[in-house]
């Protein structure tokens, strides 16, 4: 018996060296084993353009409060960011806009730094793939100094907890800026082989946007417009505006030469991630109405709501207004108790007011022009519906759940640029190229008035972006670029209007109160808040 | 020649143990303890003990004030030397009060015991062996069978509940089979560990259980009835031996084994249900509409429009015309009351056991079900078990144990009951054929009908747990034992989901609907080999010394897969294949292990002088390199005065022993979200879409701290027990100071860091407390008896260091804001102060912070005349400032009658129910039946409707202190003359109300689960059941 006593005392002492505590985890490998394979370098790179779907598609602070977006609600009561009102630095929306940019940085940071010791990486490979994260890094930090101002300039990947960040100064995140932007030019293809991948003309209009808004801050530099319109003339040569409008903004039509950068999502549900959202923005509850489902046509029916300023820019005749929105709304399932047969006018926005006579004989609801914040007994806020994003197919979902939207996410298009180009004009006092421009797009919308060089202005510029950019770009960005936020979303938001609370300190956010809190008191909140 | 093998079976040496200066100190102490005489017996007493009508096996018979003792044998007699006619007997058996009795003249002494529970003499499990209660130094409190089975709870969670003093149990899931969160002594590591999908935070983990020696996490499998007794192990010098497990506290569980003797077999059940009470008092029909008017002024009021009243709203363009219709013909919806049902609660226990002189063994199985008081929820749990112990040679004894258990849960839908608080009482249930409406609001297309839940929503766990244990035990002598046991832990869990085209979130859209189901499985098991070995040094001083060598092995892997889009609700999701659409496909495997080396010395001296020392050598395979191995030591000493000369001539104390302690044990992280190989940087993995082609992508998913260490906590515990009246009144008195250092917490930082936070050593905090129990005999003649056990516990917890300079560490769970802050305890809630309503009166006051009349006013803190993050402060915590609980016993005859009640008192909570239901922002869901502010009824604690301003946050901040009965019961025990005739051993029948009455402020569901998401949430319920137990 003493035999098994020792045995079990052997067994345990030969168990017990180091080997017992080895452990063990195979669903996430250690950056030591993963950074042995030239191939996880791809994996880094493409990683930015995935964190960039989220920088793309967290658009509150791009839309609301603005002259042509406002909150889809009745015009009373109060709202942070669309009203300004008691805007504070726990809104969530700033949050989901400082996390998912400096998410996007740190991967191209990550990239970057890892790029030195992964084995058997070959140079090329290694240049161009840090040219496409510098982009995705200057595009993320161009989102940042713009809506909170000098930010923490974090250029490597964080690798220690001791984390004592402290604000640069504006300028010199611009200065970052267009350097990463002028490495990214210099290392990416000009015509990738892949749809999707940074190309030399994303780089350049980017470039030229970051110009331009610089030109408008003290620390100018006096070529910043001169440079910007060059730049975006090149890509303009490039990127030639489409010629058929009605195709350009549905799922066949969606890749075409005038498109410059899109973020891909998809049918397989391997790699959409999330899905594209933009298929939800700008609809009403229109599912109430007799006749109405929520349908795979229509979608979600919730979010913000276009100004009624932004419907009354469109003239007549103007093409790119019934690619944008629908002015009537047909039914889509039987209602025999409404007397409402699939296919028959449900909801119809006339461009101008109908008569009172006139609308008594429909059977259908009418909404004239004045009436879209009215409640009316069956929804409490009505307006033509977006159709531009629409994305045929895609299943309801509720709010909360993943879109899953298939469709293409179009980052910049030439039309863009040619905007870029006619403000840099206006700057640099060419009105006549900048007219150019704007003619351009006028056409291409089938309209045969003209803008004469004496009558370009900014205010005329903004109106030109709102008709062809609607829900594309950021608009945020646009009005405190060129100074008229205030003003514009003052006179033509209804729930800014009403409460009268944006002030010049709201052109710069508060920072996200938990980055504070964390900073061990380095990081200073803006003023105002 | 037998002293000099005591230095043959040394510890095992290794390299690890031989660097390790203690262990020689130790050895020393063990050294110092011969001190010797071998005084010659002179009388030898026989006789038989008896008891309830029986002879009793294995009652100890001890020569008082000696080491001297026999046991009587499998015939109840004893035989046992004593000095002379001086000495006295006591006899002692579990289950029975003791007798003492003077020898005298007498060879023979023959008693009787009487039947009751004696503290001192229970056998209580202290970890690798058990000791007599009167001889323990540390801090250990004991649930035994009978108060189990008089709390018949179906979840052995909640048996322990308000029971210990010190040991705080919070309830995180209000539906049948959910969690709970244990605290013993307050938070010690603090990592946010819910228990429950989004349990909300409570500072602190559970503690370790070990069922049969085996480390479990979850003790939810085991069938209450089937515990023989839970041992709770409080003060670092009892943990110690668990060293880095020890840190929590441990709960030391044993099933039921086998008896000597005939077969006997027991059947127990109950029968009961279940319905939900403390309903919250939401707005009902006209309320309703009144509030909806008011939120439409206060929306105008927000504005500063103060001439607009309620007269000026036509209600038509705000609802819907079927509410419009409702409101009109007075038909109002209580959709709480529509969905809320009884629920059925049931449980079998069959138990059996017997044996004969070398072989004992025990079985039984059990069933349990318990129904929730929403349609669909449900649990329900086959227990299956059986050991076995044989003395297959003279010296060498084999034992195995095994547990089985299967247990099903449905959840049933998250989304219920939360619809029907949401939903609006002016909309409409059923069409004109009586069928469930699925959008009862004409038009509202996100909250669906409650009802449609039922038969569209699916969430079931399945899990088989297998609990098994070899050991194999070899005595070369009487008083020393070497044992290896094997004990493997078996999970097999699957989590299946389906969610049918008719559910909140499918919407009625096919595609939408999903089969889901995960599927993991966990090996894990405990090697332990033990070296026992009871020195009696002489008639005085006797030394047990307790060696084990330990492996610990935990594998884990799981199996994910989601499908979408099934053409048929009829598959649920057990037909993956039948879904178009691959959502998810996810796989994972970890192991991670721990071995130890433990020593542990008690050395008792006449019975009056007890010394525990313990030592655990620990490593862990979590930590990195370099940090993986650290010692825990600890030392007690108790000294039993009521044992000294001195107290012979007093009649106050009929018992007294002083108790205390040091002792440390430790913490690697793992349990609070640290994952095996986290000290390095992992790398996540992912997809995008770059020319439509699949790209794999990469990232670092989390910071590494290769630095991190142990965490280690310290503790000091003085304690007294005592017993007056003869023992009538016995009670346990402990104080304790216990300081963690190298906290374990998941530090956040700055997200432009590209990170939320990493697990680092964050600084010290400490818990001190005082916990008392007391047990007394109130009454006791006339066949009338009344006892009373009571305890009570306060604890303070205190951050008294952060590191690397920080002043304060903030952090959100769920909906709460936290903070850890010098000076304060863990986890502190931390906001705004509620500070009233702005009044009419006070409009340009109001205006200076940007504020209108009706809205929350918070405090100026720092007094700047502007309210901004500087203006958060502590306003609480979630941990209560004392706990209590008493248990009122009754008999008379043949009945029983007790009641037990317990307290939480002074904690706070982030409620979630208040959060989702019980504001006044707005007015598209139903909300509380508040006295809310409005131009005529100025109130000073609800603001108005639809103007909440900006603070609302302070407001869902709660105090959760309540008072809840546990339970009543009412039992009959038929008498013997009956019983014999149906030759039955025992029956009693008896009547139960489980949670009848809780007393509380709070508004919500239930003050325990106030913080957890109202998403899973449901209602306080109570049962009201009956049963048998019949013994054969």
């Amino acid at each position: 018996m003493k035999k098994l006593i020792y045995s079990v005392l052997i067994t345990a002492s030969l168990t017990s060296c180091s080997d017992f505590l080895e452990e063990e985890n195979r669903q996430a490998l250690t950056d030591a084993v993963i950074f042995r394979d030239p191939s996880s370098f791809d994996q880094l790179v493409a990683n930015t353009y995935n964190r960039a779907r989220a920088t793309t598609s967290t658009l509150d602070l791009e839309i609301m409060g603005t002259d042509i977006y406002t909150r889809g609600t009745i015009v009373a009561g109060i709202d942070e960011l669309n009203d300004y009102v008691n805007l504070r630095p726990f809104n969530g929306a700033l949050g989901a806009t400082w996390n998912s940019n400096y998410s996007l940085i740190a991967a191209a940071n990550t990239a970057i730094d890892r790029s030195e010791t992964i084995q058997g990486l070959s140079a090329a490979a290694k240049t161009k793939g840090i040219g496409e994260v510098k982009f995705f890094r200057a595009m993320a930090y161009f989102t940042l100094v713009e809506q909170f101002g000098g930010v923490p300039l974090i250029l490597n990947e964080v690798r220690s907890s001791n984390v004592d960040f402290t604000r640069a100064e504006e300028s010199q995140v611009y200065t970052q800026i267009l350097a990463d932007l002028t490495d990214a030019l210099a290392a990416v293809d000009e015509t990738p082989t892949q749809f999707g991948r940074v190309s030399k003309s994303a780089v350049r209009h980017l470039r030229a946007k970051v110009l331009l808004t610089r030109g408008y801050k003290s620390f100018k530099v006096a070529t910043d417009f001169a440079e910007a319109a060059t730049l975006a003339e090149e890509v303009i040569s490039k990127h030639p505006l489409a010629t058929n409008l009605n195709t350009l903004f549905t799922r066949a039509g969606q890749r075409n030469n005038e498109v410059i950068f899109s973020i891909l999502y998809g049918t397989n549900p391997v790699n959409r991630g999330v899905g594209n959202n933009r298929h939800l923005m700008f609809k009403f509850v229109y599912d109430v109405y007799p006749g109405m489902t929520r349908s795979i046509l229509y979608h979600r029916g919730l979010g913000p709501a276009p100004t009624p300023f932004f419907f009354s820019l469109f003239e007549d005749g103007d093409m790119r207004e019934q690619v944008t929105y629908r002015r009537t709304l047909f039914a889509e399932v039987n209602n025999a108790a409404r007397g409402v047969a699939i296919g028959d006018t449900v909801i119809h926005f006339p461009k101008t007011a109908w008569p009172a006579s006139l609308i008594a004989t429909k059977k259908y609801t009418v909404v004239n022009p004045g009436n879209y914040f009215t409640p009316n007994g069956i929804t409490e806020v009505q307006y033509p519906m977006f159709r531009k994003f629409d994305d045929p197919g895609v299943p309801y979902t509720n709010p909360g759940i993943n879109p899953e939207g298939e469709r293409d996410a179009v980052i910049m298009r030439s039309a863009e640029t040619r905007l870029i180009a006619a403000e840099a004009y206006l700057n640099t006092g060419d009105r006549t190229r900048a007219a150019q421009h704007i003619n351009a797009l006028r056409t291409r919308a089938g309209l045969t008035r003209q803008i004469a060089p004496a009558d370009v202005t900014i205010d005329l510029i903004l109106d030109e972006s709102a008709k062809e950019l609607a829900g594309e770009v950021s608009r945020w960005l646009e009005l405190k670029r060129t100074g008229r936020l205030i003003a514009r979303a003052t006179a033509h938001n209804p729930h800014v209007a009403l409460n009268k609370s944006l002030q010049p300190f709201h052109l710069l956010r508060p920072i996200p109160n938990r980055e504070i809190d964390l900073s061990a008191g380095k990081i200073q909140q803006n003023p105002g808040y | 020649m037998k002293r000099n093998l005591h230095w043959r079976i040394s510890p095992p040496t290794t390299g690890n143990l031989r660097t390790s200066p203690l262990f020689r100190q130790i050895l020393g102490v063990w050294l110092l303890s011969f001190v010797t005489h071998w005084a010659m017996a002179q009388v030898t007493v026989t006789g038989t003990v008896t008891g309830s009508g029986e002879t009793l096996v294995g009652v100890t018979v001890k020569e008082k004030g000696t080491m001297n003792a026999a046991m009587t044998d499998a015939n109840g007699k004893y035989a046992l030397k004593v000095k002379d006619g001086a000495s006295v007997l006591v006899f002692s058996f579990i289950g029975f009060e003791p007798k003492e009795e003077t020898v005298g003249n007498r060879k023979e002494i023959s008693v009787s015991l009487a039947e009751g529970a004696n503290s001192l003499e229970e056998i209580v499990v202290i970890g690798y062996g058990q000791a007599k209660k009167s001889d323990l130094t540390g801090s250990i409190s004991t649930v035994n069978a009978e108060t189990i089975q008089r709390a018949n709870k179906t979840n052995p969670f909640q048996a322990m509940q308000g029971q210990v003093a010190g040991v705080n149990l919070q309830t995180t899931d209000n539906k049948p089979g959910g969690a709970f969160t244990v605290r013993i002594r307050g938070a010690n590591t603090i990592n946010s560990n819910q228990s429950t999908v989004e349990g909300g935070y409570v500072a602190g983990q559970n503690p370790l259980f070990v069922v049969d020696g085996i480390f479990v996490n979850d003790i939810q499998f085991l069938n209450p009835a089937d515990i023989a007794q839970m041992d709770i192990l409080k003060d670092a010098s009892a943990t110690a031996i668990y060293g880095s497990r020890g840190t929590n506290g441990v709960v030391i569980i044993k099933t039921k084994g086998g008896t000597k003797g005939k077969v006997s077999v027991s059947y127990d059940n109950y029968f009961g249900t279940k319905q939900a009470y403390n309903i919250p008092n939401m707005l009902q029909g006209e309320e309703f509409v009144e509030y909806f008017k008011q939120v439409l002024v206060g929306n105008q009021y927000a504005t500063g429009n103060y001439n607009f009243t309620k007269d000026n709203i036509v209600l038509s363009n705000f609802m819907r015309p079927n509410e419009i219709a409702n409101i009109n013909s007075g038909t109002y919806t209580d959709w709480i009351k529509l969905s809320t049902v009884q629920g059925f609660q049931t449980n079998h226990t069959v138990g059996l056991s017997g044996g004969s002189e070398n072989t004992t063994f025990g079985l039984g199985m059990a069933y349990t079900k318990d129904e929730g008081t929403f349609e669909g929820e449900g649990f329900e749990r086959f227990n299956l078990r059986g050991n076995i112990v044989s003395k297959i040679l003279p010296k060498l004894t084999l034992g195995y144990t095994n547990y089985i258990s299967l247990a099903t849960r449905n959840e049933g839908s998250r989304e219920g009951l939360r619809n029907a608080y949401r939903l609006r009482p002016t909309g409409t249930p059923f069409d004109a054929n009586g069928n469930r409406i699925f959008f009862p609001i004409e038009g509202e297309t996100f909250i669906t009908h409650p009802l449609f839940e039922i038969d569209n929503m699916l969430m079931e766990t399945r899990t088989l747990s297998y609990l098994g244990n070899i050991s194999l035990e070899y005595a070369p002598l009487p008083n020393l034992r070497i044992s290896t046991n094997f004990s493997p832990n078996i999970e097999y869990g699957r989590y299946g989901e389906y969610r049918g085209r008719f559910n909140k979130s499918t919407n009625g859209v096919f595609q939408n609907t999903r089969a889901t189901v995960n599927l993991n499985n966990r090996i894990s098991y405990t090697w332990d080999n033990i070296i026992n070995h009871d020195w009696k040094i002489n008639d005085k001083n006797s030394l047990n010394s307790t060696f084990v060598y330990s492996q610990f092995f935990d594998r884990s892997e799981f199996y994910g897969l989601e499908r979408r889009s099934f053409s048929t609700d009829q598959f649920l999701f057990y037909n993956l294949g039948a879904g178009p659409v691959i959502q998810n496909a996810s796989s994972g495997l970890v192991k991670s292990t721990l071995e130890s080396y433990t020593g542990r010395l008690n050395f008792n001296h006449g019975g009056k002088y007890l010394v525990t020392f313990t030592g655990r050598y620990d490593g862990s395979s979590i930590l990195a390199p370099g940090n993986k191995w650290a010692f825990f030591p600890s030392a007690a000493f108790a000294w039993r005065i009521a044992e000294e000369g001195f107290m012979r001539n007093q009649n106050t104390f009929s018992d007294l022993k002083m108790r205390l302690s040091y002792g440390q044990t430790g913490n690697n992280g793992a349990g609070g979200g640290l994952v095996p190989l986290g000290s390095q940087a992992l790398i996540g993995n992912g997809f995008t879409n770059i020319g439509d082609q699949v790209l794999q992508t990469a990232f670092v998913n989390n910071l590494a701290n290769q630095n991190l260490t142990w965490e280690r906590t310290r503790e000091w515990n003085l304690g007294l027990d005592f017993g007056f009246v003869n023992n009538r009144i016995t009670g346990t008195l402990d104080l304790y100071h216990r300081l963690n250092s190298d906290i374990i917490f998941f530090r956040p930082v700055p997200t432009a860091s590209g990170f939320s936070g990493v697990f680092e050593n964050v600084g010290e905090a400490f818990n001190r407390g005082v916990e008392l129990g007391i047990n007394s005999v109130n009454v006791n003649k006339g066949g009338f008896k009344w006892t009373t056990n009571l305890n009570f516990a306060t604890n303070q917890n205190r951050v008294t260091q952060l590191y690397n300079n920080l002043e304060q560490i903030l952090f959100n769970v769920q909906a709460g804001s936290f903070i850890h802050k010098v000076g304060h305890p863990l986890g502190s809630l931390y906001t705004f102060e509620f500070d009233g309503i702005w009044q009419l009166d006070e409009i340009e006051q109001a205006a200076k912070f940007g504020q209108r009349p009706g809205q929350i006013r918070v405090k100026d803190i720092d007094g700047n005349g502007v309210i901004n993050a500087n203006d958060r402060t502590i306003i609480g915590n979630t941990m209560p400032k004392w706990t209590g609980g008493i248990t009122n016993t009754f008999e008379y005859k043949n009945f029983d009658f007790s009641v037990f009640v317990f307290t939480s008192q002074g904690a706070k909570a982030a409620s979630w129910f208040h959060l989702s239901h019980g504001g006044v922002g707005g007015n598209r869901f139903n909300t509380l039946k508040w006295d809310y502010w409005t131009p005529e009824n100025p109130s000073n604690t609800i603001p108005q409707p639809g103007n909440p301003g900006p603070f609302e946050e302070p407001f869902f901040y709660r105090d959760v202190s309540y008072t809840r009965v546990g339970f009543m019961t009412l039992g009959y025990n038929f008498k013997p003359a009956v019983l014999e005739k149906v030759k039955l051993k025992g029956a009693r029948i008896y009547f139960t109300g489980q949670n009848p009455f809780t007393f509380t402020s709070f508004e919500g569901w239930d003050p325990e689960t106030a913080a957890r998401n109202s998403w899973g949430s449901a209602h306080l319920s109570r049962t009201w059941m009956g049963g048998v137990n019949i013994k054969f």
